[in-house]
């Protein structure tokens, strides 16, 4: 009994002191928000209190806490995913949560559950964050204020996604120490891209600049009043001169991205990053994209294994920003309560 | 006409009468006798009769709103007759053509007589009703025979007639036997086979969701003018929302074609703003567009290149409208907005007088529809509403007639309601309440 006893207490010490590790990076603060719905909803000091705590996390690499013990993370998946539903499960363990994951093509949404429903019922099982990801624009916004627990948006429709933004730009950082005055190219299908929409709204906010490369087809009206900071070219190459990071996007074609194109061999030839084009790019530029890749259509096969290339880099810091955005919403040092319309 | 005998005179006094088709615009009585307006002129002396005093008000013939959806038969859980023609008498709205895409559609002679005789019944505004133009969008519907049960105009509202052939040969039947056309104006392959369900600009790209192009409409439009040219149909194109619209309507009319247009309020005061935070209230087919498009529809009304306003009346359940944007149904109830919103963003901003506003919700609609319009001249049918122009109020979507709660208007600050009502001499509504 004693010895038990004493492992025991020397074990929550041990618990303690790697608990305390992100602890002391991040010094009491907290998001001034409730819910990471959209990257417009948060300050730069949000921002900036993800990107420490996630560097922190990074650090600690296989450390596991204790820091959401008892807590629950419901990940909502109406749509498929693989490497986000996953980073964001991975990160509720190692933060000791317990986790669920509902997963289902085709919603309850569909089936003629109004969202009010969908809301009362996950909020009704107390989930401590509801990670969600839909088909439709807009239904974390609508959870968000309808649900006691922190909703963290994985992917709305074609709108935002917002913690894609945020370790994207979190890698650039990682490489670039700073991004303030680099040049950021997203190339492809920027219509139909809710990882666009995220980018778009955090690289201005960190002082980066930011152009696209896309067909007319992907540039719809009103792109240039709603992203009036964005500059806009048809072709590529000319796009890359001066660019330090390039970013490929995939063609969603089951968002009906292909239709505007003859063929993705066209689209490919046209706007796929090679080895030839990257090398227009300024030296020393990096290579990203938030997968899925599709190989030799928006980005060549020999360039998926450069240095420069860093789509798996992405994917692991994918996981500490997660860590670190479930840990911020679900543990508030400042004891704030979030008031929802339980309507 | 022993009813007569039994039935209430009326005396309105000292209200600014505003009639388009006399010509009245100035301080007048109104004597209703009979169900008739019995006498215009001043200072008016009855004994026996009701006074209503109109100080301070303005006396209009009812107006009439000749696009509603009134979901009966079918959807009556959405709107009924009973609950669609009380919101038309609590806007002072006396007349109201029914669209024909209830269940099942009025694509047919019985669903145009139920409604026709049940409004009847239900004695509260009057009842006009539309049949289809198409059976499905495939076959030409029986409009001699819609035409003899009652409807007025026939319409494919909610849609529009995507076969151009098939539209030929509707507006060239309809032609036949003298039937308007009332063209809800779309391209499907340019907006619902995209999934585009707003407007294309800053706010479908901010929202993330898929918009559909002015082009949509614009070009619907100039197909029904160039088939109205083609088969000489009267041919009247509803809900106008973009400025290539308005404009390619006011050349087919400087060219003598039939053609006609209509403006709703949403499309004349609200811009696709409405639908950041996806505010389902304001998701609508046409969508809402720009403010360029909302001041080219509103330089339409006031040239008169749309003769027409009317609402375009969508009552949905409330449960429905909390789907996501992409999916929930589109659009906005109107009769109880109608009047005060014409008279806050219309008159008041002085876009146009109130004489040519009512001339827009009387007149107009009685031209397209080949009907005579209302009137507040000696020996017409008593239609008449009395609005105070200066009524302050916040749209409250609960305190509504229509079962329909979704309205893009909600908490907006609108001036002006109906006071008064009378339908054939009676009165319907008397200090806003409905008797």
């Amino acid at each position: 009994m004693v010895l038990f006893g004493a492992i025991s207490y020397s074990t929550d010490q041990m618990v303690e002191h790697i608990n305390n590790l992100p602890r002391e990076v991040r010094k009491n603060r907290d998001l001034s928000v409730f819910d990471v719905v959209s990257i417009d909803d948060l300050s730069n000091d949000d921002i900036h209190l993800i990107f420490d705590v996630a560097k922190k996390f990074k650090e600690l690499g296989n450390e596991k806490f204790s820091l959401l013990k008892g807590m629950t993370v419901f990940c909502v998946f109406f749509e498929g995913s693989t490497r986000t539903r996953a980073s964001f499960e991975l990160a509720g363990k190692k933060l000791g949560a317990d986790t669920i994951n509902i997963t289902s093509n085709g919603t309850s949404i569909s089936k003629g559950e109004t969202l009010h429903d969908t809301a009362q019922t996950l909020n009704a099982m107390r989930a401590n964050i509801i990670v969600v990801r839909t088909e439709y624009s807009g239904i974390p916004q609508f959870l968000a204020k309808h649900v006691g627990a922190a909703v963290i948006n994985a992917g709305d429709g074609m709108h935002e996604h917002p913690s894609q933004g945020l370790l994207d730009a979190f890698t650039m950082i990682e490489h670039y120490g700073d991004i303030a005055g680099k040049t950021v190219l997203v190339v492809g299908d920027i219509s139909h891209s809710r990882v666009f929409g995220s980018l778009v709204r955090i690289l201005p906010r960190l002082r980066a600049s930011m152009r696209v490369a896309a067909p007319k087809t992907f540039v719809r009206n009103g792109f240039r009043e709603a992203f009036p900071h964005v500059q806009v070219f048809q072709n590529v190459e000319e796009a890359l001169l001066g660019t330090d990071i390039v970013i490929a996007l995939r063609v969603q074609e089951e968002r009906g991205g292909g239709k505007g194109l003859p063929t993705l061999r066209e689209f490919s030839k046209t706007f796929g990053i090679n080895e030839r084009r990257f090398a227009l790019a300024n030296v020393g530029a990096i290579f990203m994209h938030p997968g899925p890749v599709m190989r030799d259509i928006e980005v060549h096969n020999a360039l998926m294994t450069k240095g420069t290339t860093k789509i798996l880099n992405q994917v692991e810091n994918g996981l500490a920003v997660r860590t670190a955005l479930e840990w911020l919403v679900a543990d508030r040092t400042d004891k704030k309560v979030k008031l929802y319309d339980s309507i | 006409m022993t009813q007569f005998n039994t039935m209430v005179s009326y005396l309105i006094t000292n209200g600014h009468v505003i009639d388009p088709v006399s010509g009245y615009n100035g301080k007048m009585d109104v004597l209703i006798e009979n169900g008739v307006i019995a006498k215009v002129g001043n200072e008016l002396k009855k004994t026996r009769a009701q006074i209503i005093s109109a100080k301070g008000k303005i006396v209009t013939p009812g107006l009439f709103d000749m696009h509603v959806h009134l979901r009966e038969p079918g959807r009556e859980d959405k709107e009924t007759l009973e609950t669609g023609l009380r919101a038309a008498l609590r806007g002072g709205v006396t007349s109201v053509l029914s669209m024909p895409n209830t269940v099942p559609s009025a694509d047919n002679q019985t669903v145009i007589r139920f409604q026709l005789s049940k409004a009847r019944e239900l004695n509260f505004a009057r009842l006009f009703a539309a049949g289809k133009i198409t059976k499905n969008g495939e076959k030409i519907s029986e409009m001699w025979e819609l035409k003899n049960a009652g409807a007025v105009a026939i319409t494919d509202d909610g849609e529009d007639v995507d076969d151009a052939a098939l539209l030929l040969h509707c507006m060239e039947w309809a032609h036949t036997f003298d039937i308007p056309l009332l063209i809800h104006a779309e391209i499907p392959s340019l907006t619902r086979e995209e999934d585009a369900v707003m407007h294309e600009g800053k706010i479908s790209q901010l929202l993330g969701i898929s918009g559909q192009p002015r082009a949509a409409e614009v070009l619907a439009i100039e197909r029904s003018i160039l088939l109205a040219e083609e088969s000489g149909a009267k041919v009247h194109i509803a809900h106008v929302s973009t400025a290539g619209g308005v404009e390619a309507i006011r050349r087919a009319r400087s060219a003598s074609l039939p053609v006609s247009g209509e403006a709703t309020p949403h499309h004349f005061a609200l811009t696709h703003e409405e639908c950041l935070g996806w505010n389902t209230n304001a998701k609508m087919y046409p969508p809402l567009r720009e403010e360029v498009d909302c001041k080219a529809v509103r330089a339409g009304i006031a040239d008169g290149t749309l003769s027409v306003i009317a609402t375009d009346h969508a009552p949905h359940l409330v449960s429905e409208k909390y789907l996501p944007f992409q999916i929930a149904p589109v659009g906005t109830v109107g009769l109880e907005t109608l009047f005060a919103a014409v008279n806050t963003y219309l008159v008041r901003p002085r876009i146009v007088t109130m004489a040519t506003a009512i001339e827009r919700l009387t007149v107009g609609p009685a031209l397209v529809l080949g009907l005579p319009p209302a009137s507040i001249s000696e020996g017409a049918i008593a239609d008449v509403s009395i609005f105070d122009t200066n009524t302050e109020w916040v749209v409250d979507p609960s305190k509504f007639e229509s079962k329909g709660r979704n309205t893009a208007f909600e908490g907006k600050t609108l001036f002006g309601r109906a006071t008064h009502v009378f339908v054939d001499g009676i009165l319907k509504v008397a200090d806003g309440i409905i008797l």
